[in-house]
């Protein structure tokens, strides 16, 4: 048994493990504070413009798959469970669990993006519903349609590079927890994947309401 | 205090700086049980979500869907984040950015949903919804310049009433305009 097996690593510069963990978690919260920020302001664009052309954006609406939607919805969300299951799994020295969780967290993220860029994307390109500039869809009201997509595939192409980053922070956790670096003395880079994870699960759920459920 | 062999099970010094192994602090778990209710909580209140999106509530649709988000969100938040249990700074934190967001929509949209009214530029805003036909198919192609909108159909209308360069052009704009334009004689 290693002399360093289940302890806690003090890093040289901090004087006590609390503090270590809180700073970490606080410099992990500012950088989720810009992460909302960020995706806020293209909220913010979309808020305006649907308040501008609200018959529109109705109609766009449902030239959207909720039901592929809807899937990746819950996807996501059974992702963010074994997000925080992989992170309690660590907190009690199950190591098998960890490894299961990550994996399927991972997964789940990776059938998102096949759904979205397999399965949703393509339908929209062979339409001619395109972004912006390109729109070449046969709508009633194709001026203020491009502006629907040019939205739609802005903020869930940026969110799909947000899954993306998340599937490769994941990967390098789950090698991490193959040389068996988290026990229930050290988990907090399970946590802050998962606090980065969490963040990217609430935005979709923001997302879909607003571009896929015609209200 | 001295400092452990650090072995391959550990993490690895950073910068030089070799991390010494101590105690770790007792550490808030959760049941399992937990996460699962609040995934069922979630999943619940997608299926919600979509059922009510099928309703027609008229104006109230759109709150509707925001309140059931954000309950989703809250629940994500305090516990799948650990928010509820963990230092209300980073609550602080978290809610801080949500209001500043907010600070940002509503501001914005008080200049946008105000377009028009204290300006000149009513005759030029486009109006809501109003389709302008540009090409003969009603599609826009590539190529067509962007903004084929209500200021191609009107601009010329625009200026025959405000001529170029404020110079000679004091007549024509509405009312609210001729004092500051006399002003500057």
């Amino acid at each position: 048994m290693s002399p360093t097996e289940g302890k806690f690593p003090l890093a040289q510069h901090f004087s006590d493990p609390e503090q270590q963990l809180d700073s970490n978690k606080l410099g992990m919260w500012l950088f989720l504070v810009t992460e909302i920020l960020l995706f806020g302001g293209l909220f913010c664009a979309y808020i305006i413009f649907r308040s501008l052309h609200p018959v529109a954006f109705h109609e766009c609406h449902k030239l959207l798959d909720w039901k592929l939607g809807g899937i990746n919805t819950v996807v996501l969300l059974i992702s963010s469970l074994t997000a925080a299951l992989a992170i309690r799994a660590a907190q009690v020295n199950d190591k098998a669990g960890i490894k299961l969780n990550i994996i399927i967290t991972i997964l789940c993220a990776v059938t998102f993006m096949v759904i979205k860029l397999v399965f949703e994307w393509p339908a929209k390109f062979d339409h001619g519903y395109l972004p912006g500039y390109n729109f070449m869809g046969h709508v009633a009201n194709p001026d203020q349609a491009h502006i629907f997509f040019g939205l739609y595939f802005l903020m869930t192409g940026l969110h799909g590079i947000h899954v993306v980053i998340g599937i490769i922070l994941f990967s390098w956790l789950l090698i991490k927890t193959y040389k068996g670096q988290f026990h229930s003395g050290w988990w907090q880079p399970l946590e802050l994947g998962g606090l980065y994870w969490h963040v990217v699960d609430l935005i979709w759920i923001f997302l879909f309401p607003l571009f896929y459920l015609a209200g | 205090m001295s400092n452990h062999e650090v072995s391959h099970d550990y993490p690895q010094p950073f910068l030089g700086l070799t991390p010494r192994a101590v105690e770790a602090p007792h550490a808030h778990v959760l049941p399992k049980a937990v996460y699962f209710g609040v995934l069922g909580a979630l999943l619940f209140l997608t299926v919600v979500t979509v059922a009510t999106a099928q309703l027609d509530l008229g104006v109230f649709n759109l709150p509707l869907a925001m309140l059931i988000a954000g309950t989703k969100a809250t629940l994500v938040a305090s516990i799948f984040m650990h928010l509820y249990w963990d230092h209300k700074f980073n609550l602080l934190l978290f809610v801080s950015s949500l209001l500043f967001l907010s600070i940002f929509v509503v501001l914005s949209m008080l200049d946008t949903e105000g377009r028009g009214m204290v300006d000149h530029q009513r005759e030029n805003f486009l109006p809501r919804d109003e389709v302008v036909e540009k090409a003969p198919d009603g599609v826009m192609h590539p190529g067509q310049p962007f903004g084929a909108t209500a200021w191609d159909a009107n601009h010329e209308a625009f200026e025959a009433k405000h001529p170029e360069g404020h110079d000679g052009g004091h007549a024509a704009p509405a009312g609210g305009h001729a004092a500051p334009a006399a002003a500057h004689h």
